[in-house]
């Protein structure tokens, strides 16, 4: 398919196959194994930094989006927007914005009869309706990635510092880089299959709910 | 383990905690009071708003 001469463009892909990406106006999947390009550029140098922040940014991503996404329950589910001119009629609000208020669930409480407990016939208990926020029923528990470790091995390739003359002379910049290190094949013919991997490993732990939460919970109570 | 279904309410006499499981109080479960003989159950008129709360909930904890 990719029979003309290869050269590599900015983004990793081979020229001719960005070309038959313009022709075709599909998107056009280059065989990694197969491209010594790629292979090449796999073997460039990484610098350190890149190497570690890379998963912890997808870690941090990854927590983002869990509680974004409980927010958001809890925001529709436990709560119900009040229009700002309704709630400024109501509560005589001056700050310009919509309001949330709970969603109440109605439960039934049952006490004995304590004035007749004494009777040798039992009278039936008393029933009494409480309204109680939803969100104080539902096991809300924030969970977040609390370890993680990254494992990988490299071969150092160059090490440079130097002094930052900007702010403070005493100050150095130093960088380190290299290879990301593999179980390379004896084989030269089979080194397009090295394996280089960087294993990442996680735990997640349950979080405490957040201080806003409690004190909503906790002035619920009070009522 | 992560997942504890169980949350506590403050018994509306004493003041003491109800520990109370969603699930079960919407399958038309009563709990007591640690303290006093007080039991709370869900009114019937609020099983559909716990309900797709719980529903919602579920679909939130299957997405982590």
């Amino acid at each position: 398919m990719f029979s003309k001469k290869r050269e590599p463009s900015s983004f990793g892909r081979t020229q001719d196959a960005a070309d038959y990406n313009n022709e075709k106006d599909e998107i056009a999947l280059v065989d990694v194994g197969k491209n010594d390009q790629n292979i090449k550029q796999q073997d460039s140098e990484i610098d350190l930094e890149s190497l570690v922040a890379a998963p912890m940014i997808a870690v941090s991503k990854a927590n983002a989006t869990m509680l974004s996404g409980q927010v958001q329950f809890i925001l529709d589910y436990c709560f119900r927007k009040v229009p700002y001119e309704l709630s400024k009629a109501e509560n005589n609000l001056t700050i310009g914005s919509d309001c949330y208020e709970a969603i109440m669930i109605s439960i039934v409480v049952m006490r004995p009869n304590i004035e007749e407990k004494d009777l040798p016939v039992k009278s039936a208990p008393i029933e009494s309706i409480v309204p109680i926020p939803i969100i104080s029923l539902l096991p809300i528990n924030s969970i977040g990635i609390d370890k993680m470790k990254v494992d990988f091995s490299m071969e150092i390739t160059s090490i440079s510092s130097a002094k930052d003359h900007s702010q403070n002379p005493q100050n150095r910049k130093s960088s380190l880089s290299g290879k990301l290190g593999g179980d390379k094949s004896k084989d030269e013919e089979e080194q397009s299959k090295s394996n280089k991997s960087i294993d990442v490993s996680v735990e997640a732990t349950k979080l405490p709910l957040p201080n806003g939460l409690l004190n909503i919970i906790e002035l619920f109570s009070k009522i | 383990m992560l997942e504890n279904t169980t949350t506590s309410i403050k018994c509306p006499d004493c003041g003491n905690d109800i520990l109370i499981n969603a699930y079960q109080l919407l399958g038309g479960a009563s709990f007591n009071c640690t303290n006093c003989p007080v039991v709370v159950s869900l009114s019937t008129e609020s099983k559909p708003t716990l309900d797709k709360a719980i529903s919602e909930f579920d679909k939130l904890k299957n997405k982590k």
